[in-house]
């Protein structure tokens, strides 16, 4: 039989060490000023990828749930999500210097879940639901998105100071260009805006029919329609007012603060 | 290092001027440009004085090389050629003109094709110029063995430059520095559209290199359709008049100014209104002109991003900085190869005296067997085959060694001195034009 405590206290170690190793590997292509898509750097970032899902599985098998019944877990499963969206950004974008910024941040996360990754809370019964299950992972889904577009926002902004104010130096070399980016951010956001939609929608679904009371106001609900407002705004100034390139960046910057003050401070009322 | 005492007299000159000692307007007019190159190399050629020439005719430089016999003399053929060819007084442009002969000349030539004397330093244009400048006069029947010599091994001092160091990596041109920063913004350049205005030398330039990374269309706006059209043409883009610029400004994804306008051609509020049809996609504008087409202030508009000259004179100036501890080793290099060179030429001296100590040898050859002859007759034809290739190969050995370090010593100050002594010990009549 297998250990499965002994799995999760070795792969919380595994999996945040593998994407430091990752970030190193990416920051420094980034340095150098190399688009290598098959490097040492890959076959960590694919290792590290595996030991992550293993980790997410194991957690499943653990306590028989999602593993992400809390705010540490959710992070985790979104530093997940986020690098497979990477994966297929390179893959089908070609664009790969997304990760010396990305991977730092996804090294962070999973260091923290990792360091955070207590047992949850037994679930109540209907949180046992296929509504609620489709509601949280449409959710992480489209936070995972958000992580992204996070990222790529802030890299926007800084190529944008650079070029602005005729600073073309070391970094302004090494950045993607700005239309590729900006265009990034765009594409991520309107797949996180659609999955962050559906994810409410479900969770609107989730109480009428399983809890059995009409969807009212809560913290959670509260700072939920604000991330979904942010991003619908973001969306809707840049086809109606061609708000593109830094100030959508910046929206989305703030979208994403809201992401996170929603993910670990906010709270259903049930 | 002395190159210049050949018992031949030649001396190899050089007379041009530089993007650092002229401005363009002039250089323009003293162009040879395609047909021009060809009928210049012919009549240079016709001139008695000049043994030997070559035109190096650029974007920044105009230079013409030649082998001569009085530097002095070569410099007024050379700038008398120049002023009557293209019918601009010498007066209005001798003082931008420098003039080297001998050593000067040949080192100026290898810093020149080492792209060090170039406006970007380890640019790589440099050496595909020299190289065509050097086929077409050599098509012509301008160079003879001294400017063969000197181009063979400055080519070869090129390439040694560009593949031993790293004077290249990186390098940016204003115009190659106006392409990139172009990509920066806005990406792939093949879905995007650009407009010049005027038909400057550095918007040319640009445009080229638009051209060349692929952009899609290109619209080319003058005051006049006579000027605007050719470059249209060239690059297979639209002419318009200046007043119609405004019709499609709004789907130009860059705009390159380069006017001689006393005041801005593209005001804040025009592009203001530009962008809001745009829906404020990313509009990248580069003010070439001098006093300035774009008003500085619509660098401030939302996704407007204007580089003047001096923007991208710096971009470029930074990047050359980068670059400047290989010019020491390209330097290096460039010392090795003038080496070679001035071996080589000082070589040339005793040339006359070896040609003629070999005459010497074969003559005395030819009267000894003549001598043998009826002998020789009654041998069988193979035999004296035989007889007469161990002469020969005689003759060679007994020369090898005389030649080998006679053209040694040659290399020293003292050659000619060798040279004279051999002529005299061997009573031999040096013909110097060998």
């Amino acid at each position: 039989m297998v250990d499965l405590e002994f799995l999760v206290q070795s792969l919380r170690v595994i999996v945040p060490l593998l994407y430091g190793i990752v970030a190193a590997g990416y920051v420094a292509e980034f340095y150098k000023n190399r688009d290598r898509h098959f490097s040492w750097t890959t076959f960590f970032f694919i290792a590290g990828v595996c030991f992550h899902f293993l980790l997410l599985v194991v957690l499943f098998l653990e306590q028989n749930r999602l593993p992400y019944d809390t705010a540490f877990r959710g992070l985790l499963f979104i530093a997940f999500i986020a690098s497979i969206l990477f994966f297929g950004m390179d893959h089908f974008l070609g664009e790969i210097r997304y990760g010396a910024f990305l991977f730092p941040v996804i090294f962070i996360i999973t260091g923290v879940s990792a360091a955070y990754l207590n047992q949850g809370m037994p679930l109540p019964v209907r949180l046992h639901s296929f509504y609620f299950v489709m509601h949280a992972t449409l959710l992480f889904l489209a936070y995972s998105c958000f992580l992204l577009s996070f990222v790529i926002s802030c890299m926007y902004l800084l190529q944008h100071r650079q070029i602005k104010s005729h600073r073309l130096g070391g970094l302004f070399k090494r950045l993607p260009p700005l239309s590729d980016m900006d265009e990034s951010v765009m594409r991520v956001d309107a797949l996180g805006l659609g999955l962050l939609i559906l994810g409410i929608a479900t969770g609107f679904l989730w109480m009428e029919m399983v809890v059995g009371i009409p969807a009212r106001i809560s913290v959670k609900i509260g700072l939920s329609s604000l991330v979904l407002i942010t991003y619908l705004t973001e969306h809707l100034l840049r086809i109606g007012k061609g708000w593109n390139g830094q100030r959508a960046c910046l929206i989305s910057i703030i979208g994403f603060a809201f992401v996170l003050v929603t993910l670990l401070a906010g709270r259903h009322g049930y | 290092m002395d190159t210049k005492p050949n018992d031949s007299g030649k001396h190899v000159v050089l007379l041009g001027m530089n993007h650092s000692c002229s401005k363009a307007e002039l250089r323009d007019r003293l162009l040879f440009t395609g047909q021009k190159l060809e009928a210049g190399l012919q009549k240079i050629s016709q001139d008695p004085e000049l043994l030997e020439s070559l035109i190096l005719s650029t974007c920044n430089r105009v230079e013409m090389y030649a082998v001569v016999r009085d530097p002095a003399a070569g410099r007024r053929r050379l700038l008398g050629f120049l002023s009557d060819f293209h019918g601009v007084p010498v007066e209005e442009f001798e003082q931008h003109l420098y003039f080297y002969h001998c050593e000067k000349a040949a080192e100026h030539f290898f810093n020149v094709i080492a792209s060090l004397d170039s406006m970007v330093i380890g640019e790589t244009q440099i050496l595909g110029q020299v190289k065509d400048a050097y086929r077409t006069a050599v098509e012509m029947g301008n160079t003879g063995t001294i400017l063969n010599k000197l181009f063979h091994i400055g080519i070869e001092a090129g390439k040694r430059v560009r593949a031993e160091t790293k004077i290249s990596d990186g390098v940016l041109s204003i115009s190659s520095a106006a392409v990139d920063l172009a990509k920066k913004i806005l990406g792939d350049l093949s879905a995007r559209t650009s407009m010049v205005i005027g038909a400057g030398e550095m918007s040319t330039l640009t445009a080229k290199h638009l051209a060349a990374a692929g952009i899609k269309k290109m619209y080319f706006a003058n005051r006049t359709i006579e000027n605007a059209q050719p470059l249209a043409e060239q690059f297979g883009g639209s002419a318009l008049l200046l007043d119609e610029k405004e019709a499609v400004l709004p789907e130009c994804d860059i705009i390159i100014s380069s006017t001689c306008s006393p005041h801005f051609i593209l005001t804040p509020d025009q592009i203001k209104k530009v962008m809001a049809q745009r829906k404020h996609r990313a509009l990248f504008c580069i003010d070439i002109a001098a006093p300035r087409d774009i008003h500085p202030d619509v660098g401030r508009i939302r996704n407007v991003f204007l580089f003047t000259i001096d923007d991208l004179s710096q971009v470029v100036s930074e990047n050359s900085k980068a670059r400047a501890h290989e010019i020491g080793k390209a330097g290096t290099i460039i010392a090795e190869e003038l080496g070679k060179y001035y071996a080589w030429f000082r070589s040339q001296k005793v040339l006359p005296t070896l040609v003629s100590l070999r005459r010497q040898f074969e003559a005395i050859m030819d009267e000894e067997l003549a001598r043998y002859d009826s002998q020789m007759n009654a041998l069988p034809e193979s035999s004296r085959r035989l007889i007469r290739q161990i002469t020969t190969s005689l003759t060679n050995k007994f020369l090898n060694n005389p030649s080998k370090i006679l053209k040694e010593v040659a290399s020293e100050d003292d050659g000619g001195v060798y040279a004279r002594t051999v002529a005299a010990v061997f009573d031999l009549k040096v013909e110097n034009d060998e």
